[in-house]
């Protein structure tokens, strides 16, 4: 997935759209490193150091990753429990098209 | 993010129907459920493709248990399935660690395997089922049927057998998940295609018919509990798919599950919470839905919101690196 990832925040630089992580691991430090290490170019919500932190037990998570498409308006518009990137693609497209028109 | 990773004891409640489940029939009526009779099958020996990927020793919910202290020793029929059970799992875990320790690559472990085929299980499942049929209610078939359920070329004669002999048993209530699923199809549907489930109507609804038969005939309020979570479930796959199931129907399940049956636990929560976290995802947390403000710290430490996004869309992504 962080191929993917990476390649959407870079393929859609110039268009308004967000990648907006929030990340679950147990130790803040290492994953640090791993942000640095891999490149990971979002920016991540630290769930406190848990998969049962506040953020993902507000939004209901029960599996990893999740992804929730929200539109330019604050709506949500899509979610999925594990990732098929061209649905996802193919949503978000949608969706950008809708933030550049409307 | 490097792969899928359920966590099917955190919370099944809020998964979307992307969510690689078996799909079902939860449309139906539960009241239109006779107790499923069915007759005990022969085993069939039946040679299978070795399969393009290894499947991991199936874990056995208390295959070879610890007993506790001052349980009364194994009769030896039960003594004798839990050997053979020992035996089979330990063959098929050290089959699976010499495929992994053959290498990753596609070519290699097929070269591999087609020079070590699985190890059969033919003849400890004809045993075990032969055990079973001896004697079906004593306390080696429970340990056989528990086993063999999780085999995908029995599951569908064992979880029959299990309704029809061990219904009464308050241990049914650790065979909820595997006891709904069905049939010889069972692989397919523990196998997606893409993250869709395969497997066919019929064979689902022959798991539903199973687990409305067994609402309906166990006195204990734990199984019952974990059924009724179960159809609750199913039915609200078949809402988020589009077929059939109204929302209200699907509340009024997991609010019924609240009041019922809130202080049962399902894995690490009470069924109380994971009840009240289903319907906050399906009517909170629904698309359509304004995003709940997130205000928190990122990596760094630094403070920020998800609102200062507006006007982009966001891709918001639970992740970690495991």
């Amino acid at each position: 997935m962080y191929p993917h990832e990476r390649s959407l925040v870079e393929k859609l630089a110039n268009k308004p759209f967000a990648l907006v992580g929030v990340n679950s691991d147990s130790d803040r430090e290492k994953t640090r490193q791993v942000v640095a290490e891999k490149q990971l170019n979002w920016r991540s919500f630290w769930n406190g150091g848990s998969t049962s932190g506040p953020i993902s037990t507000e939004w209901c998570i029960g599996g990893w990753p999740t992804v929730y498409l929200i539109d330019h308006k604050g709506v949500i518009r899509w979610k999925s429990v594990g990732v098929k990137q061209e649905v996802l693609d193919a949503e978000l497209e949608k969706l950008l098209v809708e933030a550049e028109t409307g | 993010m490097k792969r899928l990773c359920l966590l099917p004891m955190i919370l099944a409640a809020c998964q979307a129907s992307e969510d690689a489940r078996q799909p079902s029939d939860a449309a139906r009526t539960p009241a239109a459920v006779a107790a499923t009779s069915v007759a005990p099958v022969a085993p069939v020996a039946v040679q299978r493709a070795i399969p393009a990927t290894p499947i991991p020793a199936t874990p056995v919910a208390d295959p070879s248990g610890e007993a506790p202290p001052n349980a009364p020793p194994d009769t030896p029929r039960v003594a004798e399935v839990k050997s053979i059970v020992r035996e089979q799992d330990e063959a098929m875990a050290a089959w699976s660690k010499a495929l992994r320790e053959a290498g990753t690559d596609a070519e290699t472990r097929t070269a591999w395997m087609k020079a070590n085929p699985r190890p059969s299980s033919d003849e400890a499942r004809a045993k075990l089922l032969a055990l079973v049929q001896a004697e079906p209610k004593d306390e080696a078939a429970w340990q056989a049927l528990s086993w063999l359920s999780r085999q995908p070329m029995d599951a569908d004669i064992a979880r029959d057998l299990q309704l029809e002999h061990f219904a009464g048993d308050e241990r049914m209530a650790d065979e909820i998940a595997m006891f709904g699923r069905s049939g010889p199809s069972t692989a397919r549907l523990v196998a997606t295609d893409g993250g869709k489930p395969v497997g066919t109507a019929a064979d689902l609804d022959r798991g539903l018919t199973r687990l409305e038969s067994l609402l309906a005939r166990s006195p204990h309020k734990k199984v019952k509990a974990l059924v009724e979570w179960e159809l609750a479930e199913r039915a609200r796959r078949e809402y988020e798919a589009g077929r059939g199931v109204a929302l209200s129907d699907v509340l009024a399940r997991y609010a019924r599950i609240a009041a019922d049956y809130g202080d049962v636990a399902r894995g690490r929560r009470m069924l109380k919470d994971s009840s009240e976290m289903a319907i906050r995802s399906l009517t909170v947390l629904a698309v359509g839905q304004p995003a709940p403000e997130i205000a928190g710290e990122d990596l760094d430490g630094v403070a920020f919101k998800l609102s200062d996004y507006r006007g982009k869309v966001v891709m918001l992504d639970f992740w970690g690196d495991w």
